[in-house]
C-alpha cells in the first residue's frame, strides 16, 4: 500500500491506481503527478513521437499534455473514460493542435501513405516493461485483423492530424465512405480487445 | 442499441471532429443515455488501446518537475490576477512553424528589413475549450508599436458580441484597447491592430469577448492570451 496525504492507494487495478493519482494531482498533490508521470510519460511520449516525427516537438507536446493533466486534473471523470485513455486523447489532441496549427500534415501523411504505417513492426527488442510489449503487441495483432482499408482509416484518423474531410480528399473517397470505415474499423478493434485477439 | 448515426457521432466527438456547440450538445445527450455513455466509453478506451499499440519510449525526467516549477510561479500580486496569470500559460509556448513563413510577407510590409531582428511573435494560447483549435500568432513592432494578429478558426460570434484586442503593459493600471476584430466567417484571417494608448517594449496581447462594440477595459471572457520572447 503507498500512502499519499490522507489518501490510501492500493495496487488492485491499474486503472483504479492511475485514477487515484489523477485525483491525488487535482488536490496538489506534487509525488502522485510524478508518479503518474512515470507510469504514462513512456507510452504517451512513444505516441508522441509518432505523431510529431521529432524529438523535440514531441517534448513539447508531452510537456503541454502534462501540464494540460496537472492544470485540469479535477475535470477527470472516471465514470467516461479509463485515466489512461483520458491521458492518451489529451497528448493526441495537442499533438494534433499541434500539427494543424503548423500544417505539417501533408509530410506525415505521405510518410504514412508511402507505406510502413505508424506501427513499428521491428521494436519488439526495445526496451519496455513486460506489460506494454505484450498490449502493444496485442494492438498490432488485432490491427492486422481488421481490414486494410479500416486500418488505413482508422490510423489516420488518430495519429496523422488530418480532418475526416482531409483523409477523404488525400484518398480520393466520399466522407461517408471514410466515416464508415474508421466506424467499422473502431468498432472490431473494441471487439477484439474486449474478447481477447 | 444505438444506432450508426449516433455512433458516429460518439467516434467524432472521441476523435474530437465536432464543433464546440456540437460537443456540447452531444455532452448533453451523453448524461442523459447511459447506453450512448457506455458506447462512448468505449470508443475512449479503444483509442486509448490503439495508442499502447505504440513503443514506448523513455521520456524526458525533468518534465514534472518544470511543470511543477512553472505553474507554481503563477500567484501575482496585480488587480487583473486572472489576466497575468492567464498570460504566464504562453511561456514557452511559441508556435512558429508555417504560421511564421506565412507571417513574414506580413512583417515585410511592417518593416524595414533592417528592423526584422526586433519584429516580435507571440503565439496566443487559448484559455477555453472551444477556442482550443484556435490557432493565432502576434507580429509585434516594437518600435512603431502595432502588430498584426493572424488566426485560424476562431469563432463566429452572435451579433451582439465582439472580439476585441488588447494589449497587456505591466506599466499600465489596465489593458489598452487595440480595436475590434471586425466580423467574418473567413477560417484564417488577418488583423493590423495598434493600441490606443502608449505601451511598452514587452507587451502581452490578448483577445477577450466583449459585448457588441466593445469595451473601455475587458470584462468578459478572455479567449486568447500570449506574450513573446519567454
Amino acid at each position: 500500500m503507498i500512502v499519499f496525504g490522507k489518501i490510501s492507494l492500493r495496487r488492485v487495478d491499474e486503472h483504479q491506481y492511475n485514477a487515484d493519482l489523477i485525483k491525488l494531482a487535482a488536490s496538489g498533490d506534487e509525488a502522485a503527478f510524478s508518479i503518474l508521470y512515470r507510469r504514462l510519460a513512456p507510452a504517451l511520449y512513444g505516441i508522441t513521437f509518432r505523431m510529431m516525427n521529432d524529438a523535440k516537438e514531441a517534448e513539447d507536446v508531452l510537456q503541454e499534455g502534462f501540464t494540460y493533466i496537472w492544470r485540469k486534473a479535477n475535470t477527470y471523470d472516471p465514470g467516461r473514460s479509463s485515466a489512461y485513455a483520458w491521458a492518451v486523447m489529451i497528448v493526441r489532441n495537442k499533438a494534433i493542435d499541434k500539427l494543424r496549427s503548423r500544417q505539417r500534415t501533408e509530410r506525415l501523411r505521405e510518410k504514412m501513405m508511402s507505406d510502413a504505417g505508424f506501427f513499428d513492426k521491428r521494436d519488439d527488442s526495445s526496451a519496455q516493461q513486460p506489460l506494454s510489449r505484450e498490449q502493444n503487441a496485442q494492438v498490432r495483432e488485432a490491427l492486422e485483423l481488421i481490414a486494410p482499408e479500416q486500418r488505413q482509416a482508422v490510423e489516420l484518423a488518430f495519429f496523422s492530424g488530418l480532418t475526416h474531410e482531409q483523409i477523404a480528399e488525400q484518398l480520393g473517397i466520399p466522407l461517408g465512405t471514410i466515416k464508415a470505415r474508421i466506424r467499422r474499423g473502431l468498432l472490431r478493434l473494441r471487439d477484439f480487445f474486449r474478447e481477447g485477439v | 442499441m444505438i444506432n450508426e448515426d449516433k455512433q458516429q457521432q460518439a467516434i467524432d466527438y472521441v476523435l474530437g471532429e465536432m464543433s464546440a456547440t456540437d460537443a456540447a450538445s452531444f455532452e448533453q445527450e451523453l448524461n442523459r443515455d447511459f447506453e450512448l455513455q457506455a458506447f462512448t466509453r468505449e470508443m475512449f478506451e479503444t483509442l486509448g488501446r490503439l495508442g499502447s499499440g505504440v513503443a514506448p519510449i523513455p521520456p524526458p525526467p525533468s518534465i514534472p518537475q518544470r511543470i511543477l516549477r512553472r505553474e507554481s510561479r503563477k500567484v501575482l500580486p496585480f488587480s487583473f490576477i486572472p489576466w497575468a496569470l492567464a498570460a504566464c500559460l504562453a511561456i514557452g509556448c511559441m508556435v512558429l512553424g508555417t504560421m511564421w513563413t506565412r507571417a513574414r510577407n506580413e512583417v515585410a510590409n511592417l518593416e524595414q528589413r533592417d528592423l526584422l531582428s526586433r519584429i516580435r511573435i507571440a503565439a496566443l494560447q487559448s484559455q477555453v475549450e472551444a477556442y482550443a483549435r484556435t490557432s493565432a500568432i502576434v507580429v509585434w513592432n516594437p518600435d512603431r508599436k502595432n502588430g498584426v494578429l493572424q488566426f485560424e478558426r476562431l469563432p463566429v460570434l452572435p451579433a451582439n458580441q465582439d472580439y476585441q484586442m488588447w494589449v497587456i503593459d505591466p506599466t499600465q493600471p489596465q489593458p489598452v484597447s487595440a480595436g475590434l476584430i471586425p466580423k467574418s466567417t473567413e477560417k484564417e484571417r488577418r488583423v493590423a491592430f495598434s493600441p490606443t494608448k502608449p505601451v511598452g517594449e514587452t507587451p502581452k496581447f490578448a483577445v477577450s469577448i466583449e459585448p457588441a462594440g466593445g469595451s473601455s477595459a475587458p470584462r468578459g471572457q478572455i479567449v486568447l492570451i500570449g506574450q513573446y520572447g519567454e
